[in-house]
C-alpha cells in the first residue's frame, strides 16, 4: 500500500540529490526522526524531472526503434547492445536514446560493429550496464542548411537577428551588436507576451511552505 | 523555417558559423522563455541521493516526485533545499 511521503531536492554540480524526511519510529526513539536523508525506499519511475531543451533535433519516425538491453564500452566509447540483432549497419549518423537512466539523448555514431552493437561516440570506460532502453534510428539533425527548426516563424526572426549580433560581434562593431541582440530579446519577449491575455493572478499550494 | 532560409535573411554564407550561432541562440531562447518543454521519469533507488541530469537539460522548471504529500501515487512538485542536509551521503552516489 501506497504511503505518504516528505521529499525534498537540491543540486549539485551536474547532478539532483533527491532527499527524503525519516518518518520511520524505529521502536521507542529514533534520532533521525523527522530530518532528511538519502531516500530509504527505491520507486520505479518516482522522480519526475521537467526541463527546458533545445531543440537540435528531431526524431521523423517514431515508429522506427530498436529496443535494446545494455551499455558497454569498446575502446573507451560507449557501446549499446541489442541481443536481437536489429540495429542498423550503415546509413545514419546519429540515434536518439530514452528510457535510460544515464545515456538519454541525441548521440553520434562512432563506428557500426554489427548489427547487436553500435559504438557511440561518447567517452566511457565503466563496466557493462543492464538496463532496457530505446534506439530512435531515423534522426534529423540540426547539422546543415536543410534542418527545419522547430520554432514558430516569429521566433525565427529572432534567431535572425541573433545571427546578425553575433556576425556584427565578429566584426568588431559592438553597437551593432548591442542593437540586434536588443531586437532579439524584444523579439522574444512580444512572441511570448502575446500567448498571454488579462491579468495574472496568483495563489499559493499548500506544499509551498 | 529551414536553416538556409535563416541564413539568407542573415546574410550569411558559412554553413558551419551559421549552425552554431543557431543552436547558440536556440539555447539562449530556451534559457530565457522556455519553448520547448519535455519532462523525464527516472527511477528512485534506495540509498542513492544522487541522480544525473538529462543529457539535454538547459533549465530544469520543477521536480515532482510520486507520493510527495500524497497516497494515491500522484506526481507532486518537492520543495528544493537551501542548504544540504545533515546527514550526508555516506558513499556519495
Amino acid at each position: 500500500m501506497a504511503t505518504k511521503r516528505k521529499y525534498g531536492y537540491y543540486i549539485k554540480g551536474n547532478r539532483l540529490a533527491i532527499i527524503q524526511q525519516e518518518d520511520t519510529l524505529a521502536g521507542s526513539s529514533n534520532d533521525q526522526f523527522g530530518m532528511y536523508k538519502s531516500p530509504t525506499e527505491s520507486i520505479t519511475e518516482g522522480l519526475e524531472i521537467e526541463y527546458a531543451y533545445s531543440p537540435r533535433y528531431s526524431i521523423v519516425e517514431r515508429g522506427t526503434f530498436v529496443e535494446c538491453e545494455s551499455f558497454g564500452a569498446t575502446d573507451g566509447f560507449l557501446r549499446i547492445i541489442d541481443s536481437n540483432a536489429g540495429l542498423p549497419t550503415s546509413g545514419i549518423t546519429h540515434v536518439v536514446i530514452e528510457g535510460s537512466e544515464k545515456f538519454n539523448g541525441l548521440h553520434k555514431i562512432k563506428t557500426f560493429t554489427s548489427n547487436t552493437t553500435i559504438v557511440l561516440d561518447i567517452p566511457y570506460n565503466g563496466g557493462t550496464l543492464t538496463e532496457g532502453f530505446t534506439v530512435f534510428t531515423d534522426v534529423n539533425v540540426l547539422e546543415d542548411e536543410t534542418f527545419e527548426l522547430d520554432i514558430s516563424r516569429y521566433q525565427a526572426n529572432a534567431v535572425v537577428y541573433y545571427l546578425k549580433a553575433k556576425i556584427a560581434e565578429d566584426m568588431g562593431d559592438f553597437k551593432k551588436t548591442q542593437y540586434f541582440m536588443r531586437e532579439f530579446k524584444r523579439q522574444m519577449e512580444k512572441g511570448a507576451s502575446a500567448l498571454k491575455r488579462g491579468p495574472y493572478i496568483m495563489q499559493g499550494f499548500k506544499e509551498m511552505t | 523555417m529551414k536553416v538556409k532560409e535563416i541564413m539568407e535573411r542573415a546574410g550569411i554564407n558559412q554553413t558551419g558559423r551559421a549552425v552554431a550561432y543557431i543552436k547558440d541562440a536556440l539555447d539562449e531562447i530556451n534559457i530565457s522563455h522556455e519553448t520547448h518543454v519535455t519532462t523525464q521519469r527516472i527511477d528512485i533507488t534506495a540509498d542513492q541521493r544522487f541522480y544525473d541530469l538529462p543529457k539535454d537539460c538547459l533549465k530544469v522548471l520543477d521536480i515532482r516526485c510520486k507520493h510527495h504529500n500524497n497516497d494515491n501515487e500522484k506526481y507532486r512538485s518537492i520543495p528544493r533545499s537551501i542548504y544540504e542536509p545533515s546527514i550526508v551521503d555516506e558513499d556519495g552516489n
